[in-house]
């Protein structure tokens, strides 16, 4: 069964996806409102929204509710909602006059945010009722993609000041396209795993896997600011600056409360391990650090950071990086070549077959692919990596291709003849017996195959084969025999 | 996800938004055309370059003995694979001690799969074990291969049609487990015609006759007798014996499908167990079953022979046997009857013993041939045979005895 971290993991991309749209559309309602005032409800409060929205759906869905809890539930969201509109519209305004209220600016902000309230609490109860299906997660991202998609084009239709600054609605939509990225391969993989099987194991989300998908969504995103022409390196170096600037604060924080004092405790062991060996008062050697309180505020008064601390953050880092390492390599060792049992039982390993052959391929595909484009070949198609081959030799290394997929690869050593041989003995072509059609027919058309490459690979020129023809159609059979496509 | 419609739309926003100056839109557009771009490519190539091989560590192996099989993926490309999931058909009889196994569409089939994410060129080698707890010939395959791309938007499958069998051989257990003594058939394949002796074999000594050569003599006795003794010997030609296997278990419905698993596996567990003492006992042993093989109509026989391989190739043939037959037992035994040389001994293995059997038994005795019958059937004979002597084995489920 999938295991609780993982729906954790699931829910949070849920909810990060209907947060940004949600939010993408509060900043552009709260601009419309009043371009001062910010967002028609702030991220926290669509956040807290959404989180109690689902967890009171939730609840209820769980328990056999009585018919009129759905009602009582709806009731909630609503009254929710209007509080949610008041409170985000005293927060923007600074207070509120409920006098005035239906004829001013602010009345219309609390209308606004009221329905912009309802719609996020109905999306929260679709995250509580709704399990995270991979059917649910894709509904979920087209859906938001929909959404802002709307917002965007509705905006650039309206003009350039009916928006908000740029970086206010290229962070959500950004939030959006990397949680549905995350989020619908986690869905696949939890139904791949057979989370409706009670038989199965779940495939856990292997560091490969992982790794992989982190790495591609994030530099997908990444190019994507990058290759935008219309993107100035103002705009870039905001987003950048937003994301890194949070890093950057959790970082520091790290480190003052972390580095600096485990640092002094460092200098006093020294310090107390000198004066044992030399048997008299410690002396120390080193420069005191000046205070704690002082450097803090000398480092927020200067804007520059001090150099102990500096010194400090480059040693840490230095050990860090060795430290990751020493730490792989260690365990590339170990685990280098040695069978490990898998969550389902069975012993596994894994290793590379990366070497100069797979590069020399590599090279002769690449450069076969070039060839082929400077040819005016026609286009691969699209339902098939089958290449329609131009002679009997072709015919024969694309025949190779298909028996080494299967696991029969031709020896160095053995000649055309002998492989077919091979290839029969060991029973590729086994299928239904040995007395059934599909043998004999497989056999028939290795024969041809092999015998046509033969006269066209050693036979004297007069006697070469002049089309590939019989040989393409042999190695079709075999391809239908051996192979199905779905 | 990425149909045409939804990227339809983002091509026009795309456009749009780079006429018009949206950042945001513009970028939002570009990130999901490159995500449908980039599923594409995963789509495209995920099964490209991806080999799979089978290896076990034998094709024939005894009853009880432990199969390994050494599945070895290759994805041998630059592109990683999120998740490709391998599964091949294996035979439901033959279970694995570990690994995803759940049902297959086909009858008696399971699918044993395998999940994993590949990095470029990995291979991957996972290892089952199948304990051989069933005999028969177990096919394994064909294989489907499935993956996608990194989103899980798209999947895409391919059927490799490699198919292998493996042979379990039915379990050998001894005469005294089936009930049998070992010197029952040395007393029943005494033939009864003198024609031939076997000098190998002496049974006595008589008085001397005039002819008798001097090689016949018994020195010995005609020392304590004080007259000439000749020496007598069995009337055994050639040691000799034919398993007549009965493949069916239900005397009226030879040619249906329906037949008894227990009362099958212990009439073919008999018929080995035989084969093996009387190979180890120095007799000459051949099989004639009416049994079929997988994907063959013929009945089923191996010549007799005594060489240090005939027990292999009679475990192999009762190994492979399918629960079916291709043809009534008793025209299966009147035509053994006639072909086999004089003074054969047939030791018919049957779980049916009805009159049509009884009077085929009859006729390979009126032919020369001494027979003895070994009964694995469920109830009492259909049928009595005065003057032959039916052993009988069983229960049904003895052949299972001891397994765990």
């Amino acid at each position: 069964m999938i295991s609780s971290t993982y729906r954790l993991v699931q829910q949070v991309l849920r909810f990060v996806g209907e947060a940004a749209w949600l939010y993408a559309w509060s900043a552009v309602l709260g601009y419309w409102l009043d371009p001062r005032a910010g967002p028609a409800l702030p991220l926290w409060l669509l956040g807290c929204l959404l989180v109690v929205g689902a967890a009171v759906a939730g609840a209820v869905s769980r328990r056999s509710a009585a018919a009129w809890m759905p009602f009582a539930v709806s009731l909630l969201g609503v009254a929710a909602s209007v509080g949610a509109g008041l409170l985000a519209s005293t927060l923007a305004s600074g207070g509120l006059d409920f006098a005035t209220l239906g004829r001013s600016t602010a009345g219309s902000r609390v209308l606004v945010a009221s329905c912009l309230a309802l719609v996020t609490w109905w999306r929260g109860n679709r995250l509580g009722t709704n399990p995270p299906s991979l059917y649910e997660i894709e509904g979920q991202f087209r859906f938001g993609v929909l959404a802002i998609a709307g917002l965007l084009a509705l905006v650039a239709v309206l003009g350039a000041g009916a928006a908000p600054e740029a970086i206010t609605l290229v962070e959500p939509a950004l939030a959006l396209v990397a949680s549905g990225l995350l989020g619908v391969p986690l869905a696949r993989i939890a139904e791949i795993s057979g989370a409706t099987r009670a038989d199965s194991h779940q495939l856990a989300p292997s560091g490969p896997w992982l790794g992989t998908l982190l790495g591609v969504v994030g530099g997908l995103l990444l190019l994507t600011l990058l290759f935008a022409g219309v993107v100035t390196a103002e705009r870039v170096g905001a987003v950048l600056g937003a994301i890194l600037g949070a890093v950057a604060r959790v970082v520091g924080a790290i480190v003052l409360l972390v580095a600096l004092p485990f640092s002094y405790l460092v200098e006093w062991l020294v310090n107390l391990l000198k004066s044992r060996v030399a048997d008299q008062p410690a002396e120390p050697s080193l420069t005191p650090l000046p205070p704690f309180d002082r450097l803090l505020s000398e480092s927020q008064a200067s804007g520059k950071m001090p150099p102990e601390l500096e010194l400090i953050l480059q040693i840490l880092l230095v050990a860090g990086i060795v430290g990751v390492i020493v730490i792989l390599l260690a365990r590339a060792f170990v685990h280098r070549n040695s069978w490990k049992r898998e969550p389902d039982g069975v012993e596994e390993l894994r290793e590379s077959v990366f070497g100069w052959e797979a590069i020399r391929e590599l090279i002769a595909w690449v450069l076969g692919r070039l060839r082929r484009s400077q040819a005016g070949a026609p286009a691969l198609a699209a339902e098939s990596d089958h290449v329609e081959p131009r002679s009997v030799r072709e015919v024969y290394r694309e025949f190779l291709r298909l028996t080494a997929r299967l696991g029969f690869p031709r020896a160095r050593v053995e000649t055309p003849l002998e492989y077919a041989r091979r290839i029969e003995r060991d029973r590729l072509a086994y299928q239904e017996g040995q007395q059934s059609p599909g043998s004999v027919e497989g056999n028939a058309a290795l024969d041809a195959l092999t015998s046509t490459y033969v006269r066209a690979r050693y036979g004297p020129p007069a006697a070469a084969p002049a089309d590939s023809g019989p040989a393409a159609s042999a190695l079709e059979r075999l391809r239908a025999l051996w192979t199905r496509r779905g | 996800m990425f149909g045409v419609g939804l990227l339809t739309l983002l091509g026009i926003l795309l456009a749009f938004a780079a006429l018009t100056g949206q950042t945001a839109l513009f970028l939002f557009a570009l990130a999901l055309l490159g995500a449908a771009g980039l599923s594409r490519l995963w789509w495209r190539y995920c099964l490209a370059r991806v080999e799979y091989r089978r290896r076990f560590s034998a094709h024939r192996l005894r009853f009880g003995d432990e199969l390994t099989l050494e599945v070895e993926v290759v994805n041998r490309k630059v592109l990683p694979l999120s998740w490709l999931e391998v599964e091949d058909e294996i035979p439901r009889a033959l279970p694995p001690a570990r690994g995803r196994v759940f049902a297959s569409l086909s009858p008696a089939r399971d699918v044993l799969a395998s999940l994993s994410a590949y990095r470029p060129f990995e291979r991957v080698r996972r290892r089952y074990s199948f304990p051989g707890r069933a005999r028969g010939e177990h096919v394994f395959g064909p294989v489907r291969l499935r993956s996608g791309d990194l989103f899980g938007f798209v999947t895409r499958e391919e059927t490799l049609e490699l198919t292998e069998s493996v042979v379990v051989y039915p379990r050998l257990l001894a005469l005294s487990e089936l009930g049998i003594p070992a010197r029952e058939f040395s007393g029943d394949l005494r033939a009864r015609s003198w024609l031939f002796e076997d000098p190998s074999r002496m049974a006595g000594a008589r008085e001397y006759r005039p002819g008798d050569s001097l090689r016949r003599i018994h020195w010995p006795a005609t020392a304590r007798a004080g007259s000439l003794q000749s020496r007598v010997f069995e009337a055994t030609t050639d040691r000799r014996i034919e398993l007549a296997l009965n493949l069916v278990t239900n005397e009226a419905l030879w040619w249906s499908q329906i037949y008894d698993p227990d009362v099958l596996e212990l009439t073919i567990s008999t018929a080995a167990t035989i084969a093996d003492w009387a190979l180890d006992a120095g007799y000459l042993v051949g099989l004639a079953s009416n049994g079929m093989f997988r994907g063959n109509w013929e009945s089923v026989g191996v010549q007799a022979a005594r060489d240090p391989d005939q027990l292999e190739r009679i475990l192999l043939a009762l190994g492979r046997l399918r629960p079916y037959a291709v043809r009534p037992f008793e025209e299966h035994l009147d035509e053994l009857s006639r072909r086999l040389s004089f003074g054969t001994t047939l030791v018919v293995v049957t779980a049916a013993l009805d009159d049509r059997v009884a009077t085929a038994v009859r006729a390979a005795a009126s032919r020369g041939h001494g027979v003895s019958i070994v009964y694995t059937g469920r109830n009492a004979p259909g049928a009595s045979l005065p003057g032959y002597e039916v052993r009988r084995v069983g229960p049904p489920d003895l052949w299972r005895e001891g397994l765990t």
